[in-house]
């Protein structure tokens, strides 16, 4: 059975060592993440 | 159009080494090549000298050196001639083998080859090598230069996998330096930059690569890897263990990045063989290896290309697919077997005029590969460049200034043109140095002797004194030698006058200097034949340099040429104790054994050296010696038929082969075989009168002389050939005649003579008499020169030794007292053994006056 991994910001050596997949599910962890961010800056600038 | 074959996958792994990929395997951290290496064979692969990365991947790629393929060093002139820029494909004068496969309806996918750029139009994808080089910081506009992706559709796809150095995060980096994660200072580190940056080039060309696996239709792919190389230059220093010149701080902060660099490769390999099937041959290689143990150098010499010392003469090569031998190791690799040995696997005709050749021990069921005189004359629709592109001169002033970074180049002075003037010399030099490696002692010659000329370049004049030296010119070598001394003079002042870092161990150890001086003396003192004289300067550099294998060598070469074999012995053992796989210690230490009556050991060494490099036919010779002297004939005659396959002109070999299979084996067949060589390429017969130093041999000479028997005198003649070893045409003067060769010069003749030797056999009490009165020496009544006499025995055994090492050798052994008695019995055994009708009333004249 597959196992399953979490993907942080920080990503992994093994994720860049997955080549272009890799290298692709981390950078929408990244994008994902930068995207909460600006939004709770957004939302602490509208409060 | 040839039938497809399966696909062909090759990965370039630049300086990877077995020395320290071997221990990483057996400690579990680089499953994925042990497997490949299982699963197919794996060797060392020899480079090329100078052991630059864009000459070498280009032989890799075409299967010639660097005068014909084009790519001498890591620049080359802009158009304009008024500026430098990283070398080009434009600039390659032959083509590359994916040109081949090209013209032969392959697709190809070629992604960072070292030089690539601009990426050439072939059926496939071309992804040039400065496809990584981050040019702008994060976040800003990150354009790719002119020419960088073929075909150009594809440029906005790739732009996606390059990964900038910034984006490397810190759980990234931990594994390359663990101290990142509470030393803030260490973040802002050059070093840890330049870590980081060269993992953000490597992901980024995995990334391109595995996308192209997986997305577009290839039948070979080749992709380059520099990454190990730039980690090892950052980091090898600091590569455990730690020698006492490394801070202690520095070894803690970089002590990981070498293995962390190779397992990231490893973890990179697994899930590029995971996009292959079974039926696709992978080719995993390098172009040289990285010292990483104590031959890893304290000093960089502050010289272009300087950081190219910290290379060591073998790669790795790994092969596996269908047909491939499993689990075998190979030798006898060289960098430009690559392209020879994949056209021969693809099916394809290997070029004559290639100077590489195929590795068929790589094969199952090799059968002869198919020949065309060279791929440069056929034509089709190879891909190549049809006129030279311009480039973004920005992008690559920027790929020149990550070359300056790396120590790989100087950074540019203000009068451009100087500069270009400079690096012009510069690649004219590394050109010379491949030609000389390759043979070609001639053109490199000429170009040194021009640029030396030029610039008075210390290490153009070094190299132009040993092509010298290897041609044989010592009297030009002595020159050059004499003039490098009045420039090392000079320059040595001018250092002592510069402000040095005390704090930097790599700029100030001055007893790493490689003093080629003393080593070029010492060199041409050996070569012509004054071993005196060249052991105390090559000792001297041994001092200082205890770690070069070449001058354990070289010493030890001259204890064999003054035959202490025990003292050569002992510098093999240095040797080897520096490199344990240095072929010519494991030869030389074989010798040694074989000449101290050592027989086993000696086949044991012969055998390592021949694992090394198979390719050597005299190792095979002696291997078949020693097995002689075993008495073990079948196993000798398998070494000495081997010797003549590499070698089929090698003589002794054959008259070896001969003594056995008339004698031993009662092959008759075989021996004629043998012997029809001999009787059609030994030139004739000389008269050899050989004894100790100072015996009666100009009285053998006259008696002879007397007798009827053509003899030699020609002592000026003489003197000349003692110089040069006797390998001129002197000895051809001599064929038909007698001649005296003394004992310490037996081992020089040449084997393409027939010998007679009389051996003047005179006993001690004979011969100290005379030595003593020679030497004008005062011996007081009653006593013995214990000198004297140690010396007369050595050369004794010396003769002992030589006639025990030649086959089928023929030699009288002539008692000179029985002999002055006019012995008749001794006279007519002498006429018989040369085969003359003997004056013997002259003869016995002469016996009379002499014995007066």
């Amino acid at each position: 059975m597959a196992k399953e991994y979490k993907i942080t910001s920080q990503g992994s050596l093994g994720l860049l060592a997955l080549g272009h997949i890799g290298l692709r599910k981390w950078r929408e962890v990244v994008a994902q993440e930068n995207k909460k961010i600006q939004q709770k800056k957004n939302d602490k600038k509208e409060k | 159009m040839t039938k497809k074959k399966n696909k062909i996958l090759v990965i370039g792994w630049d300086a990877a080494d077995w020395k320290v990929i071997m221990p990483f395997i057996d400690q579990g951290k680089m499953p994925t090549i042990k497997s490949l290496m299982d699963r197919g064979v794996h060797g060392r692969i020899q480079t090329l000298d100078p052991p630059l990365s864009p000459m070498l991947w280009t032989s890799i790629a075409t299967g010639f050196r660097a005068d014909k393929h084009g790519i001498g060093g890591f620049v080359e002139p802009t158009p304009n001639g008024e500026g430098l820029r990283p070398v080009t494909t434009t600039s390659r004068k032959v083509k590359a083998i994916w040109n081949i496969l090209n013209q032969e309806g392959w697709k190809s996918n070629v992604l960072a080859w070292w030089p690539s750029n601009p990426a050439e139009p072939i059926n496939g994808v071309m992804v040039s090598n400065l496809y990584q080089v981050a040019t702008k910081a994060l976040g800003e506009s990150w354009e790719m230069p002119n020419g960088t992706v073929h075909p150009e559709a594809l440029t906005e796809t790739m732009k996606e996998f390059r990964v900038h150095p910034h984006e490397i995060s810190l759980t990234m980096s931990i594994p390359f330096m663990p101290n990142l994660a509470q030393d803030l200072e260490l973040r802002k580190e050059k070093r840890t930059l330049s870590v980081l940056k060269t993992l953000a080039n490597a992901a980024t060309i995995h990334s391109a690569s595995t996308y192209l696996m997986e997305e577009s239709e290839w039948d070979f792919m080749a992709v380059y890897h520099d990454a190990i190389d730039h980690f090892c230059h950052t980091a090898m220093k600091y590569f455990p263990p730690r020698r006492p010149e490394i801070p202690e701080k520095d070894f803690e902060d970089f002590k990981n990045v070498v293995e962390a660099g190779y397992m990231f490769h490893d973890m990179m390999l697994e899930r590029t063989l995971s996009l292959i099937d079974e039926n696709t041959t992978v080719v995993l290689l390098s172009d040289h290896g990285f010292h990483s143990d104590h031959q890893r150098p304290l000093h960089i010499p502050n010289e272009p290309s300087g950081p190219a010392v910290e290379h060591s003469p073998y790669g790795i090569f790994v092969m596996a697919g269908p047909g491939v031998k499993k689990g075998v190791e190979v030798s006898g690799a060289s960098v430009l077997d690559v392209t020879p040995t994949l056209l021969y696997h693809a099916g394809l005709a290997v070029g004559k005029d290639m100077e590489g050749k195929v590795l068929y021990q790589c094969f199952e069921n090799p059968e002869a590969a198919k020949m065309v005189d060279s791929w440069e004359d056929i034509p089709g629709e190879t891909g190549q460049h049809d006129a030279l592109l311009r480039e973004d001169p920005w992008a690559a002033q920027e790929a020149l200034q990550q070359l300056v970074e790396l120590g790989y180049i100087e950074a540019l002075e203000d009068d451009k043109l100087k500069q270009v003037e400079k690096c012009k010399q510069e690649n004219d030099y590394y050109v010379a140095r491949n030609m000389i490696n390759g043979g070609r002692l001639k053109p490199a010659i000429d170009i040194l002797e021009r640029i030396f000329s030029e610039s008075k370049i210390l290490r153009y004049g070094q190299r132009l004194a040993f092509a010298y030296l290897t041609k044989k010119m010592y009297m030009k070598c002595q020159e050059v030698l004499e003039s490098l001394k009045l420039i090392d003079k000079e320059e040595r002042e001018k250092r002592k006058s510069e402000v040095q870092n005390p704090d930097d161990p790599f700029q100030n150890l001055d007893y790493e200097e490689p003093m080629y001086l003393e080593y070029l003396e010492g060199l041409l003192n050996l070569a012509m034949n004054k071993p005196r004289l060249a052991l105390p300067l090559l000792e001297k550099v041994q001092k200082k340099n205890p770690n070069n294998v070449q001058v354990a060598i070289s010493i030890a070469q001259i204890h064999v040429l003054r035959k202490n074999f025990k003292a050569a012995q002992k510098q093999y053992i240095t040797a080897l104790a520096v490199d344990d796989r240095s072929t010519s210690a494991h030869y030389g230490l074989g010798l040694t054994f074989l000449r101290l009556n050592k027989f086993n050991e000696a086949v044991d060494e012969f055998l390592i050296a021949i694992e090394q490099d198979f390719f050597q036919s005299q190792i095979h010779y002696h291997l078949g010696e020693a097995l002689a002297k075993l008495e073990l004939w079948n196993d000798a005659v398998n070494a000495f038929n081997v010797a003549v396959r590499l070698t089929p002109g090698m003589t002794k070999a054959h008259q070896w082969l001969v003594e056995i299979y008339q004698n031993q084996l009662n092959l008759p067949v075989e021996a004629q075989q043998s012997l029809d060589f001999l009787n059609n390429n030994i030139k004739g017969e000389i008269i050899v009168c050989t004894g100790v130093d100072n015996c009666n041999y100009e009285e053998l000479l006259t008696i002879l002389e007397k007798g009827g028997v053509h003899v030699l005198n020609d002592p000026e003649g003489y003197k000349e050939a003692e110089r040069m070893l006797f390998a001129n045409s002197w000895l051809e003067k001599a064929l038909g005649k007698a001649i005296y060769i003394p004992s310490r010069h037996l081992s020089e003749l040449p084997s393409q003579f027939n010998y007679k030797v009389i051996y003047l056999d005179q006993s001690i009490e004979e011969i100290i008499p005379v030595r003593t009165a020679k030497l004008k020496k005062k011996v007081p009544e009653g006593t013995v020169p214990v000198g004297v006499l140690n010396t007369i025995e050595k050369e004794k055994f010396i003769i002992d030794l030589w006639i025990q090492s030649q086959p089928n050798q023929q030699v009288l052994i002539l008692n000179w007292k029985e002999f002055l008695e006019s012995n008749d019995e001794l006279l007519n055994l002498l006429a018989q053994y040369l085969n003359v009708t003997l004056n013997v009333v002259e003869v016995k004249k002469q016996l009379k006056l002499t014995n007066k």
